[in-house]
């Protein structure tokens, strides 16, 4: 489902250079269950971001599908993030002026099939537990509820591949292991291709394969 | 789904969106007021100019390039409008009706006591049926007296000047129309002020004040024909029997010009309110062009306004703009957030701006009334905001704004979505 073929990525700030990625070769089934680990800097992130289309690579390509996603344009690509992928981020990046139900809804309002949205968006706050919280302001819930928020928010547009980078980063131990089940649960009901980044190693051992990085590159990669 | 969200921005960043807005409802406001005012002067003017000149009415003369002014003021000019002209004249299809104008043929000073002050001027004196003049007569039947003090007629533009040339100036008591109704007037045939020859006042005609007109002639007084005629075979026995003027009423408006061009083809000067607006038309382009110059310089300030706004509020917005990249938003669609929003803005503003301009036109017009009320133009509005002013301000000021907006918007487009998340 996901392939890809000498990546790299070279970030050039100035006169100083940095190679984020370096040939990456990479192949992930379809419904497989990804932990990118590695230290700080070694380019889980940006790997995330090539295959969320938030980025293009340096080299090299990117097949989703077999389709090859790092010579789409900027149109392709946000039609891409839109419709193909839901992203679970550390930060939760979510509207404080708009509720839980309407941040769950947000992916809706830049795509222009939104029959039975509504619906959908009801669903999935019964799934991740929020149905008390729907109608609040995001300042006015917990961290783990903003992350529940924003993993609702993730699937509404019913993605094939689902990234999280970091999704515990920001929560407390208990409310990180909530997050990882459900993360799981999700996985496991929606069907969707799920892509870890994360320092958890509990969380990265739920996965079924492991691939570590370092300096950009594949040091190590390991089935559960 | 997107204006839904864009009425959310509007309403979360409310201080913002109201100064935003408030630019372009001064812009708006100004635009209104300016080219209502514009507009409204125009069409007072032409109103104005109908009273004295009707859309069926058509001042002929002689045409004194080829005689010589003196010629034609002493009625000695053979080219003279005489009833063979009048004759001719009635020929032309589309001709209603001829008031033939004629003049008294010698020197004449006028005598005005009015509050206890003497006024005497040289004047003129004129003669014109009752038909003519009727509906400027407060008693029709006053024309019809052949005996003293014989009916006149007084130009309204003469009360205009004597005001606010001579009694503002001077102090003096300035005079209404009421005032001057049924008062007396001195009429010395043979005298003027100006001819040391002429200097004796050898007769005195009374005159009563009957009646102010737009029409008649602006430099005296004007009598009824039959008086006038009596007037000259006494004080002017040998004076060629002419006509100064001809006002020629024609069947239908449309017919005016066709008219006036047969009547110039007899050798004729011509003179009606078609011809007339063309020249004022012109003067009234510049007018609307330089208010409407100031107008724009106000809304092109808003604009200016409104990209700065906008700027500022897109350097705020990044993070949330990366976010909606991230989530599939393509460039076209933050732009159409942008430009949705300055849309809304821009009307808002321009609705406001429509509603000040028009109740800051009322007050304005309110003032200008009152400084017009001791002349004898007296419009009831000097401003004329219609429906297509209106829309023209609300599209303009609409579209302003989301040009303005153009430019932030392009540049929120280009926001990184991976960059503006990690800010």
């Amino acid at each position: 489902m996901i392939k890809l073929e000498n990546v790299s990525k070279r970030f050039i700030t100035g006169s100083s250079i940095t190679d984020a990625l370096l040939n990456i070769n990479l192949e992930i089934l379809e419904n497989e269950f990804i932990s990118l680990v590695g230290p700080s800097g070694s380019g889980k992130s940006t790997l995330l971001n090539l295959l969320g289309g938030l980025d293009t690579p340096t080299e090299g390509k990117i097949f989703i599908r077999n389709k090859n996603i790092s010579e789409y344009d900027d149109s392709e690509l946000s039609h891409y993030r839109n419709h193909e992928i839901g992203f679970v981020f550390q930060e939760f990046y979510l509207e404080p002026s708009l509720s839980v139900r309407e941040n769950i809804l947000l992916p809706k309002y830049f795509n222009s099939s939104t029959h039975g949205s509504d619906e959908y968006a009801d669903k999935l706050i019964r799934e991740v537990d929020l149905e008390i919280k729907r109608n609040s302001l995001i300042t006015e819930i917990s961290g783990g509820q903003k992350q529940r928020t924003a993993i609702a928010r993730a699937l509404i547009n019913k993605p094939k591949i689902l990234l999280a980078d970091e999704p515990t980063g920001n929560l407390d131990l208990k409310t990180g292991q909530k997050i990882i089940e459900l993360l799981k649960e999700i996985h496991q009901t929606h069907k969707v291709t799920l892509i870890i980044a994360t320092h958890d190693e509990h969380l990265a051992k739920l996965a079924k394969r492991t691939i570590k990085l370092i300096d950009g590159k594949i040091s190590e990669e390991k089935h559960n | 789904m997107l204006f839904k969200l864009t009425l959310k921005t509007i309403r979360d960043k409310k201080f913002r969106s109201i100064l935003a807005s408030l630019s372009i409802t001064i812009g708006t406001a100004s635009l209104i007021i300016f080219l209502g005012l514009a507009n409204g002067i125009r069409t007072a003017t032409f109103l104005e100019m109908e009273k004295s000149k009707p859309l069926t009415q058509i001042t002929v003369r002689p045409d004194t390039s080829k005689s010589g002014m003196i010629s034609f003021l002493a009625g000695t000019n053979k080219d003279a409008l005489s009833d063979i002209t009048i004759e001719n004249i009635s020929k032309i299809d589309g001709v209603k009706k001829i008031f033939p104008e004629t003049q008294f043929n010698q020197f004449a000073s006028i005598e005005a006591k009015i509050l206890g002050f003497s006024l005497i001027t040289d004047a003129m004196v004129f003669g014109l049926d009752k038909e003519f003049v009727l509906n400027d007569l407060k008693n029709p039947d006053s024309w019809n007296r052949t005996i003293e003090p014989y009916p006149a007629i007084i130009p309204r533009k003469l009360l205009d000047i004597y005001n606010l040339s001579i009694a503002t100036p001077q102090g003096l008591p300035t005079l209404s129309e009421e005032g001057l109704l049924g008062k007396e007037l001195i009429f010395y045939p043979n005298y003027s002020s100006f001819f040391p020859s002429m200097n004796k006042k050898t007769d005195e005609i009374k005159l009563e004040v009957v009646g102010f007109s737009d029409k008649v002639n602006l430099i005296g007084a004007t009598l009824p024909s039959g008086v006038l005629n009596s007037l000259n075979e006494k004080y002017a026995p040998d004076s060629q029997k002419v006509f100064i003027e001809l006002y020629v009423e024609t069947e239908t408006a449309e017919k005016t010009p066709i008219v006036a061009g047969e009547i110039e083809k007899l050798g004729l000067k011509t003179q009606y309110y078609q011809k007339d607006q063309e020249g004022v038309e012109a003067k009234f382009q510049y007018l609307t062009i330089s208010l409407g110059a100031i107008s724009m310089i106000i809304l092109l300030t808003s604009a200016i306004a409104i990209i700065s706004t906008f700027l500022a509020t897109i350097a705020e917005r990044t993070k949330e703009i990366g976010l909606y990249r991230a989530l599939g938003a393509t460039k076209t669609h933050i732009k159409k957030l942008i430009l949705t929003e300055a849309g809304i803005i821009g009307l808002i503003g321009s609705i406001t701006g429509i509603i000040i301009g028009i109740l800051g036109s009322k007050i304005i017009d309110i003032y200008g009334i009152q400084q017009l009320a001791s002349t004898t133009f007296k419009p009831e509005t000097i401003f004329n905001i219609d429906y297509k002013l209106i829309t023209f301000t609300l599209i303009f000021g609409t579209l302003l704004s989301i040009l303005a907006a153009y430019i932030p918007a392009q540049k929120a487009s280009k926001i990184n979505p991976i960059t503006a998340l990690s800010k």
